[in-house]
């Protein structure tokens, strides 16, 4: 407890220095927003692998320390694009999964803050349905020749590597059958990525064409054809933690600034309602970290956080919107900026990692409803 | 599990299977006070067990779960508080100031005097008769009393100086653990009756619009149990603050209007007829959500925390 306490306050110091210098501004960037420097200093602060092993660049401490340095960084606001996807589920699913080779080759770059990673899921005809990707490899000498085409990919064009989902066998009546995870090099032969403009104007997401491209047999994560397996224990990484709860967390911290709750009983009450509801979604975060290193079940509760935790980030923008009326402008004040952040980007919140509807289909089944 | 709290609940379940759905509220309340149950959180030199309030707090949610008479949030706070001297069964018990409008008490049947609790800077306690105060009941076995809204301004407090926790943290934990209670058996009984129940050839439970519901309903009990035994966690260590236990009052508030009103859209007929078990549970929760701090109350003291706090504080008044 006093251990996370001065951990909490060293990372506090951290943050306040980067403040001071301009680097992290309240509410207008995201944990997607891509900042290597930022990253590197992150790393140099012991804040990124910080449960990995020390022989793969890592810190060796436990998921609680490492949530307390994540709630840290988010709840700032920090711009923690260029290292969090890495940190937070590609190269854990490269620890569990991947060759001796690969993990020396790889981990401890993305513990030095140097190797950003994305998603290689989603597809042109395939979002929610995963099992109907048509990316596929064929076998060829020393390793395999992928072609196809992700879509959707968050930092694609400014990543070293992504972790693809792809066909190694055909497809038959086992739908999840024959699937296999590679990690792709993204400045290979045949790799082509193009820029997606989001509805916020940002130029984040991607869509990444392969032309055979070769990835050595060092390269393919598990067992051939043990794919879907392995990208469902990605996705629980993906859903647990708690930048699932933070992403409005700016503009909550900005209205708490702007309304008179004194003054103002209604705005005391939806202020409070918000906060009281972040606190609780926070023990049931808290309690989920706690099941994961423990090695207890937690696929029921990750996502029912998930959901939970996005649909308020989803509500902060509209509350904020009722209880302080100023327009969302990019060009605004401090507020109005973070207002326009957060309004723009709400619609992704339950839309990546999985939506809504299929959480909530995830839940029924942890319910033995279907 | 400590010890302390498997007796309590061993002991709460054999006085539960044996009265709860049969005799009078008088019967079940001789059960009661001869159980001693009561006495959970009455200090060990007033002759009571000096529990920890999560083990309260377990007592509770098992009473809710089982919807059972007698107010047990009241019994024990009148337990917890009263002068060493009291009769403890002549008691009736309610928080002050947490909710607007008339001051709500409750406790054994025929009480002759009510305990009313404050908490804030300086907690305290004040005695009241309980003639002539104004009973009303809506829920059958649980009879409640009302005090005017001036009386508590008037009273003559006494301080609750040696109180180890503060009445204004234990009422809304016991309160929202009794809710959870109450939550957990609507999601078992709606969960089994959606894999019951057809139509169109199927049960309710295959149905994704019915799948969404109990989703929703699920995911609000788990952020409350997870809020609720944080809190009483830190209730026991002694850091817990009022804000603590404001937010997890409220989110049993904001649980019991999903959980309830799912529950209802999902039974459908037969859950709004009085013969059905439901509205015993969805009432106690529509009563439970204003009492022992009322949801908008709970908000407020919040927001009045969150707004004082601002941009720079308001992290750290979550995460303290």
């Amino acid at each position: 407890m006093a251990d996370l306490d001065s951990l909490r306050v060293e990372v506090r110091a951290f943050v306040a220095r980067e403040a001071d210098a301009g680097r992290i501004r309240i509410g207008e960037q995201t944990w997607t927003t891509w900042d290597r420097e930022f990253s590197i200093r992150c790393a140099a602060e012991g804040y990124v692998a910080m449960t990995w092993p020390k022989e793969y660049g890592g810190h060796g401490r436990s998921a609680q320390e490492r949530y307390v340095v994540c709630e840290e960084l988010l709840a700032a606001g920090a711009p923690l694009g260029a290292h969090w996807i890495a940190d937070r589920q590609s190269g854990p699913q490269i620890m569990q999964h991947g060759t001796e080779a690969l993990k020396k080759a790889v981990l401890p770059r993305i513990a030095a803050g140097e190797c950003t990673f994305c998603i290689g899921m989603s597809e042109p005809d395939s979002g929610s349905d995963l099992s109907s990707i048509r990316a596929s490899a064929e076998k060829v000498e020393g390793g395999w020749r992928l072609s196809g085409r992700k879509v959707w990919t968050t930092n694609a064009h400014k990543s070293e590597y992504m972790i693809a989902l792809c066909r190694t066998a055909p497809k038959t009546e086992d739908r999840y059958a024959g699937m296999s995870q590679v990690v792709l090099d993204l400045s290979a032969e045949g790799v082509d990525i193009r820029p997606i403009t989001n509805i916020a104007g940002v130029d984040e997401f991607n869509e990444v064409v392969f032309d055979e491209v070769f990835v050595p047999d060092a390269h393919v994560l598990g067992e051939v054809g043990q794919g879907w397996k392995l990208v469902t224990g990605e996705l629980a990484f993906e859903r647990s933690g708690p930048d699932r709860i933070l992403s409005s967390f700016g503009l909550l911290r900005l209205l708490a600034e702007a309304v008179d709750t004194e003054a103002d009983r209604h705005a005391a009450v939806e202020l409070g309602r918000l906060v009281g509801r972040l606190s609780t979604i926070r023990a049931l975060s808290m309690e989920l970290t706690r099941d994961l290193e423990a090695g207890r079940p937690a696929t029921a509760k990750a996502t029912l956080m998930k959901d939970l935790g996005t649909t308020l980030e989803q509500e902060i923008p509209n509350v904020a919107s009722a209880l302080y009326g100023r327009a969302p402008r990019m060009d605004g004040t401090s507020y109005e900026r973070a207002l326009a952040v957060a309004l723009l980007n709400a619609p992704s919140y339950s839309l990546r990692g999985g939506t809504r509807e299929i959480l909530h289909g995830i839940i029924a089944r942890e319910m033995g409803l279907r | 599990m400590s010890e302390t709290r498997s007796l309590l609940l061993t002991s709460a379940e054999r006085l539960l299977d044996r009265h709860a759905d049969t005799g009078t509220a008088e019967q079940f309340a001789t059960a009661v006070a001869e159980s001693g149950l009561y006495l959970t959180l009455t200090p060990e030199a007033s002759g009571g067990m000096g529990a920890a309030l999560s083990d309260a707090a377990a007592l509770a949610r098992l009473w809710g779960a089982r919807a059972a008479p007698l107010p047990i949030v009241e019994l024990l706070l009148a337990g917890a508080y009263a002068p060493p001297d009291e009769d403890l069964q002549s008691l009736a018990g309610g928080l002050a100031g947490l909710s607007p409008g008339p001051v709500d008490a409750a406790g054994w049947p025929g009480a002759t005097r009510i305990l009313l609790l404050r908490g804030g800077a300086s907690p305290a306690a004040a005695l009241f008769p309980a003639e002539g105060v104004e009973p009303w009941e809506d829920l059958p076995g649980m009879s409640r009393l009302r005090l005017a809204e001036e009386a508590a301004d008037s009273a003559d407090w006494m301080p609750l100086e040696n109180a180890t926790l503060p009445p204004d943290i234990a009422a809304p934990l016991l309160c929202a653990a009794a809710m959870t209670g109450v939550m957990e058996h609507i999601v078992e009984i709606t969960l089994d009756y959606a894999q019951i129940r057809k139509q169109f050839g199927r049960t309710l439970s295959k149905f994704q619009a019915v799948q969404s519901l109990l989703s929703l309903a699920a995911g609000e009990l788990a952020v409350t149990r997870a809020a609720l035994d944080m809190a009483l966690a830190k209730a026991d260590a002694g850091r817990a603050r009022a804000m603590d236990a404001a937010a997890v009052k409220a989110q049993a508030g904001r649980a019991a209007e999903v959980i309830a009103a799912n529950a209802h859209q999902i039974f459908g007929a037969i859950g709004f007829s009085q013969e059905h078990e439901l509205h015993r549970y969805t009432k106690r929760l529509w009563q439970w959500r204003e009492l022992c701090g009322a949801q908008q109350e709970m908000e407020a003291l919040i927001g009045h925390q969150a707004g004082a706090a601002g941009v720079e504080g308001l992290w750290n008044l979550i995460v303290d």
